[in-house]
């Protein structure tokens, strides 16, 4: 077996590994969604259009931006798959020069990545001459692969450059100008510091210990807020476009946004329970299970907030707050039955705005 | 004195103790017993932090309804969030049970240095330092240690050895190698014996 060879073995491997893992995840979500999968690739497309071609120079950024979040997000998952991380110095045993190691992260990195191909198969799909007439399609190309790289490598840069991407927005820059100074900025950010947030309070409550949780776990909260982030900014570009719908898609993200943090409480609640005893010898059990609630809820509420300012309030989205208890406590007690219990919450919403 | 009376526990698909009767008199008690027989069950049952049981737990004849705050314990089978530091973790009881942290005794030990070391990157030795600390500065009647010589280095031993020795209340452990312990005035009793061992 050839290094080649063994990459390609422990890529698969890594992979069924992840895949095991997200199963529980991947089931919920493919059981809630797999109606609309179809719609999900259409849209996806759909907002790969509006890069190429939009009415206005900020929607096709904002989208740009959009996409390049997702797909940090996505490949931020794959990452130790594709660099077989826990491996990395076996790796350096077997060879002195990076140069195979390179060839196979790149190789592994274009497999894995699929917002990339989706790109691809629009440019094909458009042809020589139609792809000329949009360079910043190609330069949003190049931008997806130059940015999947440095993830690899410079995770920091990427955090940097995602930061000053969304403050650059409301610059109004055209297409490539934004592009060029994105990848400008991607390629300075490589030299940046690593934002690094330590707090280590010397004295602990149930609720700093929530804190202290949250900055331990960056990565549980990151997920959601940019998921739900990029649920709202595209029901806000729908809206832009058929205002006359908002009203119907706006409780539906704050429902997704319900799910995503609701299913918090999963992991959350089997921590406190792995450290049951620890917290009967503080005689603080009840405490930690009662904060851990109002945080989450808190979370969403926060979520709930950003929501309701960018598409406006509804009083079917006020149910949907109403609703967090319910969905906590399925999580906490009845996780299986979380998805059975959200797409409850969701028709009912539906039926009662139906009929009011 | 601590006494056990009729005490049933199980277990989802295992009997661990069923119509258990045993007395605990010596004031410094190893108690043995091959591995899987219950002793850390028991111990969890003695300071209160698992309610499941029936049957009765007496301290010095009595019953009494929070043993939680008469015994203190400090087990592998209490994990501690292995994101904060030790000290934050030793915050937390001094908090909770109003005591003061335990500094010279983590002196002692040579355990200053690791305290604002996460819990994750201590050694299994210092892990077992932080457990007895955790335990010991509670100054509750009633102390149990499980396994308290695990992992812990010579002179970690010897200063647990040397502390235990003015200890006032009655301390029960477990352990394996209980040589140290019984050269500090240890009597060692059978989880299933109501006789000390002669």
């Amino acid at each position: 077996m050839n290094y080649y060879q063994y990459r390609k073995k422990a890529f698969e491997y890594a992979l069924k590994e992840l895949l095991r893992q997200l199963s529980q995840f991947a089931l919920m979500i493919s059981t809630l969604f797999y109606i609309f999968l179809p719609g999900l690739v259409a849209g996806l497309f759909l907002g790969l259009g509006k890069v190429v071609q939009s009415d206005s120079v900020e929607t096709a950024n904002q989208m740009m931006v959009a996409y390049l979040l997702m797909q940090t997000l996505l490949l931020f998952v794959l990452k130790p798959v594709i660099l077989d991380t826990p491996h990395r110095l076996f790796h350096f045993s077997l060879h002195s020069g990076r140069l195979k190691h390179l060839v196979a992260d790149f190789t592994l990195l274009l497999v894995s990545h699929i917002l990339l191909w989706l790109s691809l198969v629009l440019a094909f799909a458009m042809g020589w001459d139609k792809l000329m007439r949009a360079p910043h399609f190609v330069a949003f190309i190049v931008t997806q692969l130059s940015l999947a790289v440095v993830l690899l490598y410079r995770p920091q840069a990427v955090v940097w450059a995602l930061g000053i991407a969304v403050v650059l927005l409301v610059l109004g820059l055209s297409n490539i100008s934004y592009l060029v100074v994105f990848n400008a900025i991607v390629l300075v950010a490589c030299w940046f510091k690593p934002l690094k947030f330590v707090y280590v309070p010397s004295q602990l409550n149930v609720w700093s210990f929530w804190l202290v949780y949250g900055l331990n776990n960056t990565w549980s909260l990151i997920w959601r807020m940019v998921i739900g982030l990029l649920f709202t900014l595209g029901v806000a570009i729908i809206g832009k476009e058929r205002p006359e719908l908002l009203h119907w898609y706006a409780p539906m993200v704050a429902l997704i946004v319900l799910l995503l943090w609701a299913s918090m409480c999963i992991k959350t609640t089997k921590l406190v329970q792995e450290h049951r005893l620890f917290w009967l010898s503080l005689k603080q059990q009840q405490a930690i299970v009662v904060t851990l609630h109002a945080m989450v809820f808190i979370l969403y509420l926060l979520s709930w907030c950003l929501i309701v300012f960018v598409l406006d309030f509804d009083i079917f989205m006020l149910l949907t707050l109403l609703f967090m208890p319910l969905l906590q406590w399925c999580a906490a007690r009845r996780p299986k039955s979380l998805a059975v219990c959200w797409a409850s919450v969701s028709v009912l919403i539906y039926m009662i705005k139906i009929l009011v | 004195m601590i006494d056990v009376i009729k005490l049933h526990k199980q277990f989802a698909n295992k009997r661990v103790f069923h119509n258990y009767t045993n007395q605990f008199m010596e004031p410094k008690c190893c108690i043995l017993g091959e591995n899987g027989l219950g002793k850390t069950t028991l111990f969890t049952l003695i300071a209160g932090l698992d309610p499941y049981y029936t049957g009765d737990i007496l301290l010095a004849g009595k019953r009494v309804t929070a043993l939680q705050d008469y015994v203190a314990l400090g087990c592998d089978k209490i994990p501690f969030p292995d994101f904060l530091t030790a000290r934050q973790i030793l915050s937390m009881t001094s908090k909770s049970w109003v005591c003061d942290m335990p500094l010279t005794l983590a002196k002692a030990f040579g355990f200053e240095p690791f305290l604002d070391t996460l819990v994750k990157d201590l050694s299994s030795g210092n892990n077992k330092k932080l457990q007895l600390l955790n335990a010991i500065m509670r100054n509750t009647p009633y102390l149990i240690l499980d396994e308290p010589s695990a992992a812990l280095d010579q002179h970690g031993v010897e200063v647990l050895c040397h502390w235990l020795q003015s200890f006032s209340g009655q301390v029960l452990i477990s352990s394996h190698e209980p040589q140290p312990f019984l050269d500090v005035g240890f009597v060692t009793q059978h989880l299933f014996s109501t006789e000390p061992v002669a």
